[in-house]
C-alpha cells in the first residue's frame, strides 16, 4: 500500500520533473533543464518562494499554533459547557465546504459597496476598499487561519484536559496566577503536543493553496501565490506537467528537510523515550 | 426551400455514410458525446441545437432506411473557460474525451497540436450543404497549416459601450453625442480621448469609474494592442510577435486609466463580473470594454430591459490610437470539433450541420447576442427583428481573430494580462512591465516567439 500510493507517486513525479512534458502528455526527457530554469531563470519562483515563507511563518504563529493554543487554554478556563460551545463555534469554518467558506470571504471583502465589510464602513461614513487588492497576504493568511487554528486548538485542548488536575489545583493552593499556571504547569506539560502541531500544520501549511486559489487565485499580480499554488497553476494553467513536477519535488525536498530540522530541533528521541517511571 | 435542398443532400451522403456505419461497427445505435460551454447562461443553444438536430438527423437517417440512431449525450457548462479546457485535456488524453468539443478558435493549436482534434476538411466537402453559406471570413479562424480543424458556430464583437445618459449629463447635446458616435466609427475618436472623457466624466462625479475592461485573462485586451499597431502573430512564420512599441503603448493606455487619469480601479482584475455588469447597467461607469453577448445578458440576468438599454447605451468600435485610423474589434467564433477518438466523424460532421441550421442558430443569436454565421441566417425574420443584432454586425469589417497557435494562451494569460495587473495593481511604469512582459514570453515561449522593435 505504502508503495502504492506514497513510492510509486513520488518516483512518477521526480521522473516527470526531468521532461518538458506539456498538453501533449509526451515523455520527453530534458535532464535537470527544469530545475536549472527554476534556480536561474524563474523570477515568479522567487517571489513565491518568498510570499510562502511570510505566509507559512504568519498563519502558523498568530493561527494556527497562536489563536489555537489561546483557543484551548481559554476555553479550558470556562465553564464546560461554555467552552464547548465556544470551541464548536471555531470549528464551523472547518465544517464548510471549502468553497462555501471561499465565497463567504469573497462576499465580505467585495471591494464594492456591496461587499459585508465596506457597507460596514459605509454605514458610518467612512471610506471603502478593495481589500483582497491591498491587502492579499493579509487576506489568506486570516482567511487559512481561521480554519487552521481549530486542528490546534483540539489537540491542545484535549491535552490540557488530560493533565492531572490535581498539579494545577495545588498550585492555585499555593497561590501561584493563572499566568504561572499556564507558563509552569499547562504549557511544559503539553510541550510535545506543541511542537507536533507546530511541525504538522507548517508542513501542511506548505503545500495547501485551495482557500488562496479560491479567493485571490495567487494575485494580484502573484502577490498572494505560493509555490504550491505556483505549481497548481503551472500544471493546470500552462498544462506544463514537467515544469509543475519539478516545482513540488522542490517543495517535497523543502519539507522533507524542514521535518527533519525540526525533529531534531524538537529532540524527537527524548521526547519518543519511556518515561522512567516505566523502566523502574 | 433551401432547408429541402439541404435535406435531400444530407439523405444522399448519410445513406452512403449508413451503409459504412452498419458495415463496420454492426450497431444500430450510434452514440456521440457533445461537450458545449456557455460559460454565460444565455449561450444554452450551443447545446440546445444539438438535442433538436438528433431528432432530425434521426428522422432523415430513417428515411433513408438505414437502421442507425443516433443517440446524443449532451452537456452544457457554465465552468469557466480554465477549467473547461483543463477537463477535456485530462479527459483526450485518456481516451474518455467527447466525441464533439465545443471551445474557442484559438484552441485549435493546441489541440490539433497534440492529436486530440481531426483535420474536417473532407466532411467540410461532403456535406457542403450546411455550410456554404458561411460568411467566408470565418473559415480563416479554424485554419491550421491550411486545414479546416473546426467548425464556427458563432461569432461576436467586441466593442465600447457608451453611457448615453451620462453624457447628457456632462451637458452634451443630442447632436454632440450622435456625432461622437458616427465619429468613434470612422475612427475619428482615439483611444486617448476616451481616457480624457472618462475622466472629465469622472471628474464631475457623474460616474465613480470612466473606463471598465474585463477582469479576467481573455482576448479583449489585445484590441488596445491592436489599435496601436501592434501584430499578435506572423502569418508567415507562424510565430507569435510582440511588437514593443505598440505593447508600450498598450501598458502606457492600463497605466494612465489607473494611475494619471484614475478612470479603472487598480483592482480592475479582482472585480467581480457581477458588480462589473451591475455597475453598466446601473450608470456607475460611462465606458466599457464589453462583447455583443452583455446585451442579452443585462436583460436576462441584470433586469435591464431592451429598451432602457438603447436609451441609455450606445456602442462604437475601439478606437485606434492614431484618429484616422482603422477602429478594431476581436471576434472569437466558438467552434465546434470532432475528436480523434470519435469513431464516427463523418455522422459527427453531419449532425455538426444539422445543429447549425440557420433556424437553429438564429435562436442561438439572438438569445445570447452573439451575430449570425451566415448570409441565410441574416435572411431570417427572427433574425432580423434583433435590431442590436443587426447594429452590431456591421463591426465584423473591422475584425481581427487571435491566433490558432498552440502557445497562445500562455502569451496571453501569463504574459499580457500579467503585464497588464503590472500596471494596473502594482503602478508599475509602463517600461518595466513591458521589460517583465518580454522576459516571461521569451522564456516561456522559446522559439514560438519573435519580438519586433
Amino acid at each position: 500500500m505504502v508503495a502504492l500510493f506514497f513510492l510509486l507517486p513520488a518516483i512518477i513525479t521526480g521522473l516527470l520533473s526531468l521532461t518538458d512534458m506539456n498538453y501533449t502528455f509526451n515523455w520527453n526527457f530534458i535532464g535537470f533543464e527544469n530545475f536549472r530554469e527554476i534556480f536561474y531563470e524563474d523570477p515568479i519562483a522567487k517571489t513565491t518562494l518568498i510570499n510562502t515563507i511570510i505566509y507559512v511563518f504568519f498563519t502558523l504563529l498568530f493561527f494556527n499554533f497562536g489563536l489555537g493554543l489561546l483557543l484551548a487554554i481559554t476555553t479550558t478556563h470556562m465553564e464546560e459547557k461554555a467552552g464547548r460551545f465556544f470551541r464548536l463555534i471555531w470549528m464551523l469554518p472547518r465544517l464548510t465546504p471549502s468553497v462555501v467558506y471561499a465565497l463567504l470571504w469573497l462576499w465580505i471583502l467585495d471591494p464594492t459597496e456591496a461587499g459585508i465589510l465596506n457597507s460596514i464602513l459605509k454605514h458610518f461614513g467612512l471610506p471603502t476598499y478593495n481589500w483582497i487588492n491591498m491587502f492579499p497576504k493579509t487576506v489568506v493568511i486570516i482567511a487559512n487561519g481561521f480554519i487552521g487554528a481549530s486542528f490546534g486548538m483540539v489537540i491542545f485542548t484535549a491535552s490540557i484536559l488530560s493533565l492531572p488536575r490535581d498539579m494545577i489545583v495545588a498550585a492555585r493552593v499555593d497561590g501561584a496566577s493563572e499566568l504561572k499556571v499556564i507558563t509552569k504547569i499547562i504549557l511544559p506539560n503539553i510541550k510535545w503536543h506543541l511542537l507536533f502541531v507546530s511541525a504538522y500544520q507548517m508542513l501542511s501549511l506548505l503545500t495547501s493553496y485551495e482557500y488562496i486559489l479560491l479567493i485571490t487565485d495567487g494575485g494580484p499580480f502573484y502577490k498572494s501565490e505560493v509555490w504550491a499554488l505556483y505549481t497548481y497553476h503551472t500544471a493546470f494553467g500552462d498544462w506544463e506537467f514537467g515544469y509543475a513536477a519539478a516545482l513540488s519535488v522542490i517543495l517535497s525536498i523543502a519539507g522533507f528537510i524542514a521535518a527533519l530540522l525540526y525533529l531534531r530541533t524538537v529532540n524527537i528521541r527524548a521526547l519518543l523515550k519511556k518515561p522512567k517511571i516505566e523502566g523502574i | 426551400m433551401r432547408k429541402g435542398v439541404i435535406g435531400l443532400a444530407l439523405i444522399a451522403c448519410l445513406t452512403l455514410a449508413g451503409i459504412t456505419i452498419a458495415g463496420t461497427a454492426f450497431a444500430k445505435e450510434v452514440k456521440l458525446t457533445i461537450w458545449a460551454i456557455g460559460p454565460d447562461n444565455p449561450s444554452f443553444w450551443r447545446a440546445k441545437a444539438f438535442n433538436v438536430a438528433i431528432e432530425r438527423l434521426n428522422k432523415l437517417l430513417k428515411a433513408t432506411g438505414s437502421d442507425t440512431k443516433v443517440v446524443g449525450n449532451v452537456s452544457f457548462e457554465t465552468v469557466s473557460w480554465g477549467d473547461y479546457r483543463t477537463r477535456a485535456l485530462l479527459a483526450f488524453k485518456s481516451g474518455k474525451g467527447p466525441d464533439i468539443y465545443t471551445t474557442g478558435h484559438e484552441d485549435i493549436g493546441m489541440l490539433a497540436d497534440a492529436g486530440y482534434i481531426i483535420p474536417l476538411d473532407k466532411y467540410v466537402e461532403k456535406y457542403k450543404w450546411c455550410f456554404d453559406s458561411f460568411f467566408p471570413s470565418l473559415w480563416n479562424s479554424v485554419r491550421l497549416k491550411g486545414k479546416i480543424y473546426g467548425i464556427p458556430q458563432d461569432t461576436e464583437a467586441r466593442m465600447i459601450y457608451i453611457r448615453k445618459d451620462i453624457l447628457k449629463k456632462m451637458g452634451w447635446s443630442e447632436e454632440k453625442i450622435r456625432k461622437f458616435i458616427e465619429d468613434g466609427w470612422k475612427g475619428e475618436v482615439t483611444l486617448e480621448d476616451i481616457l480624457k472623457i472618462g475622466a472629465e466624466a469622472k471628474k464631475k462625479g457623474l460616474v465613480k469609474w470612466g473606463f471598465y475592461h474585463r477582469p479576467t485573462p481573455g482576448v479583449d485586451y489585445f484590441q488596445i494592442y491592436l489599435a496601436y499597431g501592434g501584430r499578435m502573430w506572423n502569418p508567415d512564420t507562424g510565430k507569435l510577435v510582440l511588437n514593443e512599441k505598440a505593447a508600450l503603448k498598450t501598458l502606457r493606455f492600463f497605466y494612465d486609466a489607473v494611475n494619471t487619469y484614475k478612470i479603472t480601479p487598480s483592482g480592475m482584475t479582482s472585480v467581480s463580473w457581477k458588480s462589473i455588469h451591475k455597475a453598466v447597467v446601473n450608470g456607475d461607469v460611462l465606458f466599457w470594454l464589453g462583447g455583443s453577448w452583455n446585451w442579452a445578458e443585462w436583460q436576462r440576468d441584470y433586469n435591464a430591459s431592451e429598451d432602457y438599454l438603447f436609451e441609455n447605451i450606445a456602442f462604437i468600435p475601439v478606437p485606434p490610437g492614431r484618429k484616422g485610423d482603422k477602429p478594431v474589434t476581436i471576434s472569437h467564433p466558438v467552434v465546434y470539433m470532432v475528436s480523434s477518438t470519435c469513431k464516427n466523424p463523418d455522422l459527427a460532421v453531419a449532425l455538426i450541420g444539422m445543429a447549425l441550421a440557420p433556424d437553429l442558430n438564429a435562436k442561438h443569436a439572438v438569445t445570447s447576442g452573439h451575430l449570425a454565421i451566415s448570409y441565410e441566417q441574416l435572411s431570417l425574420p427572427e433574425y432580423k427583428k434583433a435590431k442590436f443584432l443587426s447594429m452590431v454586425t456591421p463591426l465584423l469589417k473591422f475584425t481581427h481573430f487571435a491566433p490558432n497557435h498552440p502557445k497562445f494562451n500562455t502569451y496571453n494569460k501569463e504574459g499580457w494580462y500579467k503585464a497588464i495587473q503590472m500596471v494596473e495593481v502594482n503602478g508599475a511604469k509602463p517600461e518595466e512591465a513591458l521589460s517583465f512582459l518580454k522576459s516571461i514570453l521569451k522564456r516561456k515561449l522559446k522559439g514560438a516567439l519573435t519580438i519586433e522593435p
